[in-house]
């Protein structure tokens, strides 16, 4: 047989048409197998969901009728635990954020709630609002099961499909499984909207997100009057101003105007400085530019900053830390009152190390929570606080010190700097009740200068 | 003569199917690069929720901070890239978003860049570092913002219903 040039086009076609098909079949197959994989994943994190929202119930309800403290204690931390983890998992479900965003409120809130009525538990019975509180967390906690049991109905009898969840960012969801999804939690989420207000002492607390802002003094200012205070407060070092503008308002939990100065014609070449409408303080200054060379000490640029601040009437603050990174020196204030360091009134203040310029400038924390504080007489004395420090450690350095507590209320405490083996510990002795509030540890880096 | 052309036309064509094949198959890789400078976290007496075992382990953080920063708001100014930085850790101590960085960056549907795999294909620049840094060190100038987009593209209405902070380069920033 003669092979024609027909026939080897033929014979080619078709093995090459062989090995496509292959080719896809091997690919569909791999696409099932990773779906498979997703939907499990997905699956797993919703059952596990549903199994600790059923926990979380359960325990309230046990906690309810528990009448010792130490079974209390027990209860708490377990609720802290699977309430955290029904968080954990149901934000894994590929559903838009916003139709979880309450219900995964509710799960924290829970966890944290149970968390600091744990610690209270410890020295004093709890009162009958925690009690109504909790009361109402239950009923909470029974809907959200009930709700996450019928989307597991719905999910079983292929009402919708995990995986069919677009990847698509933004998009109006299609109608279909998916939108069925996320009509579903939407439905879930409505019923979380109206959650009782949750003040205690946690980081999750309802009053955290209202606190306002109280080293806000004086009156408003006007854009022309916070475009000069800029002025007055930015460090140029020699460079010349091209520019200012008003770049726009921020409407954050400290209202400012955002002030651009050009310094250079590249565009990255500005100094934003945020200076609030209420008082014209200046809240934040970033000048971007990269330092290629650390010629000063890290000692230099401490004095530098203070002399920063001291120049711009900002006294009675003193350096707790500094950090060097990229030729660049972040040093942190606090402000001291009778001699009592006051972390909560907190203002950085970063240093080019090539020729000293202030680079950056952040007076949030000082300006959400400075004001002249009473403070009390501490009822535990200097050595009783030692007392209380473990025998393991060595002291190095001891003084007062206001730090916040998690829920953002204050504290005067001893504060201790001690060491354990090669390990620095920064506790803090409540200078009031003798407890424990808080032990940091602290990450000895090179770069890094602890000034107490 | 003729069959020559035809087998150069031929080859013309498998090559360049070929050559797109490659194209096709080539997804550019992600290299991890060589650490050489070391910016480092300081003992921040804040309650900040970032726990760090050692100075080693705020690398993790931060290289996935950077990167994230780097796919979601590149050719941003760098006040950009730290806003961006930021509400990444607001969300983390937000009730409503997942408490670890981890879990706020693969909530799924959250970042296209996560989403996308972008995240992973690109080395963070240095600027995109230095701005996770700046994040982590606490530098927030959204004022706590827990959503930012940019409204030339197309978004959920939802996001509209919430309270816009300001504007930073092209992204709308809003708690």
């Amino acid at each position: 047989m003669k092979w024609t040039r027909q026939t080897i086009a033929v014979v080619a076609l078709a093995v090459f048409w062989g090995a496509t098909a292959l080719w896809g079949i091997g690919h569909l197959r791999g696409r099932r197998q990773a779906e498979a994989l997703l939907q499990n994943k997905y699956s797993r994190a919703f059952y596990e969901c549903l199994q600790r929202t059923k926990n979380v119930e359960v325990l309230l309800s046990k906690g309810l009728v528990s009448a010792s403290p130490e079974q209390m204690d027990t209860i708490f931390s377990d609720l802290w635990y699977n309430a955290n983890s029904a968080q954990e998992n149901l934000n894994q479900l590929p559903v838009s954020h916003n139709v979880l965003a309450s219900t995964s409120k509710f799960l924290t809130q829970v966890g944290d709630y149970a968390f600091a009525l744990a610690k209270r538990n410890r020295t004093e019975p709890l009162k009958e609002e925690d009690w109504k509180t909790m009361e109402q967390l239950y009923g909470k906690a029974g809907v959200l099961t009930r709700e996450l049991a019928a989307i597991e109905r719905e999910a079983a009898t292929g009402r919708f499909r995990w995986t069919e969840v677009k990847s698509r960012l933004g998009r109006q969801l299609p109608e279909g499984p998916v939108a069925a999804a996320d009509r579903s939690f939407r439905r879930v989420d409505t019923q979380f909207q109206e959650l009782p207000v949750l003040i205690y002492d946690g980081p999750f607390s309802d009053h955290i997100e209202r606190v306002e802002p109280r080293g806000l003094t004086g009156n408003a200012v006007t854009e022309d009057q916070a475009k000069e205070i800029a002025r007055r407060f930015i460090d140029l070092a020699g460079a010349r101003l091209r520019g200012v503008r008003i770049a726009g308002q921020i409407r954050g939990k400290i209202p400012a105007y955002s002030v651009e100065f050009r310094i250079g014609d590249k565009p990255w070449e500005i100094i934003s400085v945020d200076v609030s409408k209420k008082g014209g303080h200046v809240v934040y200054m970033i000048n971007p530019r990269a330092v290629p060379e650390g010629k000063l000490k890290d000692v230099e640029g401490r004095a530098r900053a203070e002399e920063f601040l001291a120049a711009r009437g900002l006294t009675g603050m003193v350096s707790t830390y500094t950090l060097r990174e990229q030729n660049i020196l972040t040093v942190s204030f606090a402000y001291q009152q009778d001699g009592v360091i006051i972390y909560p009134d907190l203002i950085k203040v970063q240093v080019a190390l090539d020729n000293g310029q202030v680079l950056g400038y952040d007076a949030l924390g000082f300006l959400t929570s400075h004001y002249r504080r009473t403070l009390p007489a501490p009822r535990v004395t200097l050595e009783e606080a030692r007392a209380k420090l473990s025998p393991r450690v060595k002291v190095l350095g001891e003084r007062l010190a206001v730090v916040p507590t998690s829920g953002q209320s204050e504290v005067l405490t001893y504060e201790f700097k001690t060491k354990l083996n090669e390990d620095i510990f920064l506790v803090y002795v409540n200078a009031l009740t003798g407890d424990e509030e808080h032990i940091f540890k602290l990450l000895t880096v090179p770069t890094g200068t602890l000034t107490l | 003569m003729d069959l020559s052309f035809r087998r150069k036309t031929c080859f013309k064509i498998v090559g360049s199917l070929l050559a797109l094949s490659f194209v096709l198959i080539a997804v550019p890789g992600s290299t991890f690069p060589k650490d050489d400078f070391l910016p480092f976290y300081g003992g921040e007496l804040q309650i900040t929720r970032v726990a760090e075992a050692s100075p080693e382990s705020y690398w993790d953080n931060l290289w996935l901070l950077a990167r994230v920063i780097q796919g979601e708001a590149e050719g941003e100014p760098f006040l950009g890239k730290v806003a961006v930085g930021a509400v990444l850790l607001n969300r983390m101590r937000s009730a409503s978003f997942p408490n670890t960085l981890a879990g706020v960056i693969f909530q799924p549907l959250a970042f296209e860049s996560v989403a996308n795999g972008l995240i992973w294909w690109r080395t963070p620049s240095l600027e995109s570092i230095r701005a996770a840094a700046a994040a982590l060190s606490g530098w927030d100038p959204t004022y706590g913002a827990l959503y930012f987009w940019n409204p030339a593209k197309p978004v959920n209405p939802w996001i509209w219903t919430r309270l816009i902070v300001t504007q930073i380069g092209r992204h709308i920033f809003a708690r």
